[in-house]
């Protein structure tokens, strides 16, 4: 096939409109800055609110690294945990609610990096990384999708040793599951590897062959994740909203429905008319 | 709908709602409740305040919390809201409450005589209780023995007496300055013939009646000119007592409120963010259905 071929397939092949990764980043990081500031749960509310949506609207359907129900999975686990480390010290209504607000924002921020691995090929980024960072970026990129690949693996496995008649308990499976699995694991990363090698990634000049186009979209991402952080920034320089509700007395956190507006500014890029 | 109109939407959305919250006026609610003393000595003024509780207990941390929504005191609080940071425009703005390392607010309490004890815990563990006096001091030295202590305080002589018989509170509901001075001078009859058991005695004397109503004016008096003197060291933002006030009025409501009713109310901010998260709950679920029927792009 000619180049110019294989370039309009390329181009019909991708998903039209689909938003630059760098956006993403950027939104991803203002969404965190505004967990980071704020222990208020009905703000931390909206932000998880708010990054399910994107992930839900603009998930990429070729997803090949965790899913984000595990990152929703583990966000639940961390606000579990966290409110059962109250045990340690006094046991109060106070203390479990400061536990509580803890756990929500470790919850929201898993969240937060859940819907950017939803919503950002990693390869994408991986594009974006400068020349001597190629490497370290490749690994990363690679290790993101080794669990799937892994259980992927394990359960092949598992089947190829019941059709060999080798029947074990699951317990007992596991030292025999062992080493078949990581050998697989490591011969597909290898080829993985060898594969991108043979196209040329981390030698010489990258080509600018298909440059992923900076998209309104991407500029509205960026914007709204600015807006939001700034919103935040500002409340937490300016002490004009109360980011942190006291826990004792317990009572209803004052939250200032500017910061609420704020928050849903990140749910903005996923206000999408194709889907 | 293009990208440039929904950013005009959301930002619409953003400024309508700032509005009402900006321009609605400080409703007049009487029925003041107990109070506690907070003094901060920055080292170059000592402030002091009658600070009302919203409940019979509370910690350090939200007594300054109360005194920031009641006299405009400026604070930042770090370490996940568990440490004083910055009082009244002194100490660091930054998350590290210790960026100003040696210099620290070192945080007292009465010991109801005037005197001050050095806290051996941390200020969002404390309890405070009406009458009780809590002190914080800006300076260097790790130690009750090192650090500066607040200049002697009792209670009283910043909270007025409590006083059984509660004159009428009329014409008091001024917004800005004069409503938390005019409460705080109204606020002592009105304590007192809520807390019956607390053993205030009978009708107040003479001078203590007329003493009442002139400190509480000149607690509106300080009032002012604390919350420039906080505003022009503490605050960056460029609107200045507006952005400072427009909080004010409803969380002030929700929180006079919450004292006479002894119920608090959700917030506002909480129906529109539960109104908000169904939106987006239905949006995505649609959004679903859609990408699983539909052939993937």
């Amino acid at each position: 096939m000619s180049d110019r071929a294989i370039a309009r397939v390329g181009v019909l092949a991708r998903p039209t409109a689909s938003v630059h990764p760098a956006a993403w980043l950027a939104w991803s990081v203002g969404a965190g800055a505004f967990v980071l500031a704020t222990s208020d749960p009905v703000l931390l509310a909206v932000v998880v609110a708010s990054a399910w949506f994107v992930a839900t609207v603009r998930g990429r359907r070729d997803a090949t690294g965790v899913p984000f129900r595990g990152f929703l999975m583990a966000a639940v686990a961390a606000l579990v945990l966290r409110t059962a480390l109250v045990a340690l010290g006094t046991i109060d209504a106070s203390s479990i609610a400061f536990a509580a607000l803890e756990g929500l924002r470790l919850a929201a921020l898993l969240v937060v990096v859940g819907a950017f691995n939803a919503v950002a090929d990693p390869f994408g980024i991986l594009r974006l990384a400068p020349q001597r960072f190629h490497e370290p970026a490749l690994a990363a990129a690679l290790a993101l999708s080794i669990a799937p690949r892994t259980a992927l693996a394990a359960r092949r496995v598992h089947e190829a040793q019941r059709a060999r008649g080798l029947r074990l308990g699951p317990l007992r499976a596991l030292p025999a599951l062992a080493i078949p699995v990581l050998a697989t694991g490591m011969e597909e990363a290898l080829s993985l590897a060898e594969s991108m090698d043979a196209r040329g990634h981390g030698r010489g000049r990258r080509t600018r062959y298909r440059p992923q186009p900076w998209t309104p979209e991407a500029t509205l991402t960026v914007v709204t994740a600015a807006v939001a952080a700034g919103v935040v920034g500002w409340a937490a320089l300016g002490g004009w909203a109360e980011l942190h509700p006291s826990t004792a007395p317990l009572g209803w956190p004052a939250t200032d429905p500017r910061l609420v507006l704020a928050a849903f500014a990140l749910a903005v890029p996923g206000l999408d008319r194709s889907r | 709908m293009r990208p440039g109109a929904r950013l005009a939407v959301v930002l619409a959305l953003f400024v309508g709602s700032a509005w009402p919250i900006a321009a609605a006026p400080a409703p007049a609610c009487a029925a003041p409740g107990p109070s506690a003393v907070l003094v901060v000595d920055t080292g170059e003024q000592v402030l002091r305040y009658c600070v009302e509780l919203d409940a019979p207990e509370v910690t350090g941390i939200r007594l300054i919390q109360l005194a920031g929504r009641q006299h405009g005191l400026t604070y930042r609080l770090g370490f996940g809201g568990q440490a004083v940071c910055m009082l009244a425009g002194v100490g660091p703005v930054s998350g590290d409450c210790f960026g100003s390392y040696p210099s620290f607010w070192g945080y007292w309490r009465g010991t109801g005589d005037g005197g001050w004890s050095w806290a051996t815990t941390g200020a969002g563990t404390t309890r405070v209780g009406p009458g009780d006096v809590e002190g914080w001091s800006w300076g260097t030295g790790d130690g009750p023995t090192s650090h500066p202590s607040p200049p002697p305080t009792r209670a009283g002589d910043v909270c007025p007496p409590p006083s059984p018989a509660p004159p009428p509170t009329g014409g008091d509901d001024a917004a800005g300055p004069g409503g938390p001075g005019a409460g705080g001078g109204s606020g002592g009859a009105g304590s007192g013939s809520g807390n019956a058991g607390t053993g205030s005695g009978p009708a107040p004397t003479g001078p203590s009646a007329t003493a009442s109503p002139q400190r509480g004016r000149a607690d509106a008096a300080q009032e002012p000119g604390d919350r420039r003197s906080d505003q022009r060291r503490g605050d960056p933002s460029p609107s200045g007592t507006g952005s400072t006030r427009a909080p004010g009025p409803s969380a002030d409501a929700a929180l006079v409120h919450g004292a006479s009713s002894s119920r608090p109310v959700p917030p506002p901010a909480m129906w529109l963010a539960m109104v908000g998260v169904g939106t987006l709950a239905a949006l995505g679920l649609r959004a679903r259905r859609r990408a699983d029927r539909g052939s993937p792009p």
